[in-house]
């Protein structure tokens, strides 16, 4: 590796910037394609939700649906982390695919009650959450599993030179429980720490 | 801060057509709501209330005053901005000096207008048929009394909605009219102030004792404990209005039902508080105050500063040590949370010593010699992310809890101030970018 | 001479060999629009900035901003590259650590038709003789 180089967001393939899955894209899996998914939620008359744990590429997803979708329909995808989620954002023409992404950070309260509406309204939409919500049919099960990950691993180091291995991902990934986005901190810091030849220094995470 | 109103998006084959100037335009209106909003309601507060009100204030000034009797009492109905208000009155009957007894309706000093006519029937309520009241006639006009004198100044804080929502609306309307496909680079370079963004924190002006500068002890431990202090009080306050509530009943079972189902757990409760809150006074400021002095503040790559270290407090000290610590810190928004890493890039000794003794009014105090490598980092902080250096002082009394003290310290260059740019963060925005092909 | 290409069409890179650059000093460099012109560009921006990269989210700070319009820009058969110059500021320093880095580069973004756009990007430090890594001890 050449020490020489400027610092940039290509020195390492798991900065965030590449491993948010708001912003990078879906990596098909052999098994289920996205183009399955889209089929399978315009079988189910553009209703669904698509569930899994940080990281695992909902939101990756979810907006790989809206491309594909914008050829059929109008889309318009909501991020409940940057909106307020108002009534014209959520209650559109049913004749539009409303995409939100986030719809687990939403109180109980209001869910249920955009749920409900979306239920008399009969409106398209797809949600991304943690946990299954009711009235919408599952699209899509996320579940970080090896697979998953090095299928994403490879893509993130396929235009990049690093001395972390699969192995490596693979043995951190079990240690942090399957949790794909503690598992790409832990080798952001395994690639620097292994790139300058240095002892492992601890991290100390808070959550506020 | 994103838009307010979702893109639109479609697509044509190759091509994407969207509604930007339909979003615009529509966000623009609804900015523009909010500036109608608030100036109707500013023009209302002013002309209908704060302006005659103040008018009047001025004009009672040279009223004069007088012994009036209530004779009657009243309330009327007046147009209001958006629903009818309901205004009580008194009618008074006072003597104007050399004139003939007067009688007369005034509302001034009576109560405040209000939507409800209960609220203005409790408000005459305060007055009595036949009482005695002071009162201010207008020496041209007689008929004209008030019951109070002197204008108001807390009214005037209804402006704030009105003129908060104009403000508001204005700059979303601006916002609405900068955002026009531009980039998050242009953005940053027209909309983001000039501020220090990059510069983590002016040094304070703190003199010291023994050398030019005394750096401030990091103000987390000291506010936690403050907040602490101030729960624990608050808590226990409650805690004795509760067990005041149940002596004062009557019954003997309900004393004891009181007592099971509150007093017992918010004492409890208040006990562990207090108990813990000295446990952390103790550790954190019990044993003594600790200072650090430098010579010079902000440092500059390359220097060597020198510094004190003055310990103060009674009693032995096993082992005191400080040093030079720089860390990286990464904040990264998942979902609800902020993930917020720490990193210790390097940490250098400055000091160490063991079993010392430190006299009661003879603070113990330590020369070193501080180092910033050539190559730095400097101090940097954005919003998202920070270098920062920091004196680190452990302290282990013989006879309490072992204490870590941090004094932040900057690394900088004299032009940093000057040169800083604005900061925008690239998380705001959503991926701006087609990276299909051309 | 170095170059980066991050969408093919245009070209960017710094005189300086080796990339790196004192607080204060003048950087030049050059680009070229080349086929980016057949694609209805509207305008290009060229800018240097600083930006974070790391475990943090991205946070960034534009030092100096440029913005031409296409009708300003020679026309295509004239493909000598164009130039560019900034004084760079003292600080921040490009730092290169281990969970955040601060990383500077000029960034050249071209805007199409139809409301598509392209980056080309390309690093350098800045730093006292020209390199600030972050520290191993």
């Amino acid at each position: 590796m050449n020490e020489q180089l400027p610092p940039s967001r290509m020195s390492n393939p798991f900065a965030t910037c590449w491993t948010d899955d708001r912003r990078c894209g879906y990596v098909n899996s052999s098994e289920d394609t996205a183009g399955d998914t889209l089929s399978r939620i315009a079988a189910l008359g553009w209703r669904g939700q698509i569930i899994g744990p940080h990281g695992v590429g909902k939101s990756a997803l979810l907006r790989e649906i809206g491309r594909r979708a914008a050829g059929r329909l109008d889309v318009r995808l909501v991020d409940v982390s940057f909106s307020t989620t108002r009534r014209s954002e959520m209650l559109i023409d049913r004749q539009q695919l409303l995409l939100v992404e986030g719809f687990e950070r939403l109180p109980l309260w209001r869910q249920m009650g955009w749920l409900a509406a979306w239920s008399v309204m009969q409106q398209r939409v797809v949600v991304t959450t943690h946990r299954r919500v009711p009235g919408l049919p599952v699209a899509k099960r996320l579940a970080p599993s090896v697979a998953c990950l090095q299928r994403l691993f490879h893509h993130h180091v396929r235009d990049s030179d690093t001395p972390v291995a699969l192995a490596d991902a693979e043995q951190i990934f079990t240690r942090c429980g399957g949790d794909l986005r503690q598992t790409w901190f832990e080798l952001h810091l395994l690639h620097e720490q292994r790139r300058r030849r240095s002892a492992a220094k601890p991290v100390r995470v808070a959550y506020c | 801060m994103r838009s307010r109103f979702p893109l639109l998006l479609k697509k044509r084959g190759g091509r994407r057509t969207g509604s930007h100037r339909w979003g615009r335009a529509g966000e623009i209106s609804y900015q523009a709501v909010f500036v109608v909003a608030g100036m109707i309601g500013a023009w209302w507060c002013l002309t209908d209330v704060l302006l005659p009100e103040r008018e009047l204030a001025a004009e009672v000034d040279q009223f004069v005053r007088a012994e009036a009797t209530v004779i009657d009492k009243r309330v009327i109905v007046r147009d209001g901005l958006a629903e009818d208000e309901y205004c009580p009155e008194l009618q008074l009957r006072y003597q104007p000096e050399g004139r003939q007894p007067v009688t007369a309706w005034t509302r001034h000093g009576v109560g405040r207008d209000s939507p409800s006519r209960d609220e203005a029937q409790i408000a005459l309520r305060r007055f009595a048929e036949g009482e005695q009241l002071t009162c201010w006639y207008d020496p041209r006009a007689p008929r004209r009394v008030v019951l109070t004198k002197g204008g108001r100044w807390w009214p005037w804080f209804v402006l704030v909605i009105p003129v908060s929502l104009v403000i508001a609306g204005c700059f979303g309307v601006w916002r609405a009219l900068v955002r026009v496909q531009t980039s998050p680079e242009r953005r940053a370079r027209t909309t983001a102030e000039k501020r220090n963004a990059i510069d983590p924190e002016s040094p304070q002006e703190n003199p010291g004792v023994r050398l030019a500068y005394r750096l401030p002890l990091d103000g987390g431990e000291s506010w936690r404990l403050s907040g602490m202090a101030a729960l624990c009080v608050m808590w226990n306050l409650l805690a004795a209005l509760v067990i005041y509530q149940a002596i004062g009943f009557e019954s003997v079972s309900g004393r004891v039902v009181v007592t099971v189902l509150a007093v017992a757990p918010l004492a409890a409760i208040g006990i562990w508080m207090v108990r813990s809150l000295w446990r952390d006074a103790t550790t954190v400021g019990g044993f003594g105050a600790t200072r650090i002095e430098l010579a010079q503040h902000p440092l500059s790559p390359g220097s060597t500063c020198a510094g004190v270290l003055i310990q103060a407090g009674a009693g032995r000290v096993r082992m005191l040590e400080a040093s030079l610590v720089c860390e990286e810190v990464a904040t990264y928004s998942q979902g609800t949370d902020s993930r917020v890493a720490t990193l210790e890039a390097s940490r250098v000794p400055l000091l160490r010593r063991r079993g010392l003794l430190i006299e009661a009014g003879e603070p113990l105090e330590i020369d070193f010699q501080l180092e910033i490598p050539d190559e730095g980092p400097l101090s940097f902080r954005s919003p998202h992310n920070a270098v920062r250096w920091a004196i680190e002082v452990r302290l282990a009394p013989a006879h309490a809890s072992e204490a870590t003290r941090r004094f932040p310290v900057l690394v900088s260059i004299s032009e940093q101030v000057a040169d800083s740019s604005p900061t925008v963060t690239l998380a705001d925005e959503p991926a701006t970018l087609d990276t299909a092909g051309v | 001479m170095t170059s980066t290409q991050l969408e093919t069409g245009a070209e960017l890179w710094l005189d300086r060999g080796g990339r790196r650059y004192a607080p204060g000093e003048t950087l030049i460099g050059h680009y070229r629009l080349g086929a980016w012109r057949d694609a209805d560009l509207q305008h290009i921006e060229l800018s240097v900035l600083w930006y974070t990269a790391g475990q943090g989210e991205e946070d960034f700070g534009v030092h100096d901003f440029v913005r031409r319009r296409e009708a300003n820009l020679p026309r295509k058969i004239d493909e000598t590259p164009l130039e560019f110059s900034s004084t760079l500021p003292h600080t921040p320093w490009s730092y290169d650590g281990q969970i955040t880095k601060v990383c500077w580069a000029i960034r050249l973004r071209g805007f199409f038709a139809g409301g598509k756009q392209r980056v080309v990007e390309t690093e350098f430090w800045l730093g006292p003789n020209g390199d600030a890594s972050g520290s191993t001890r």
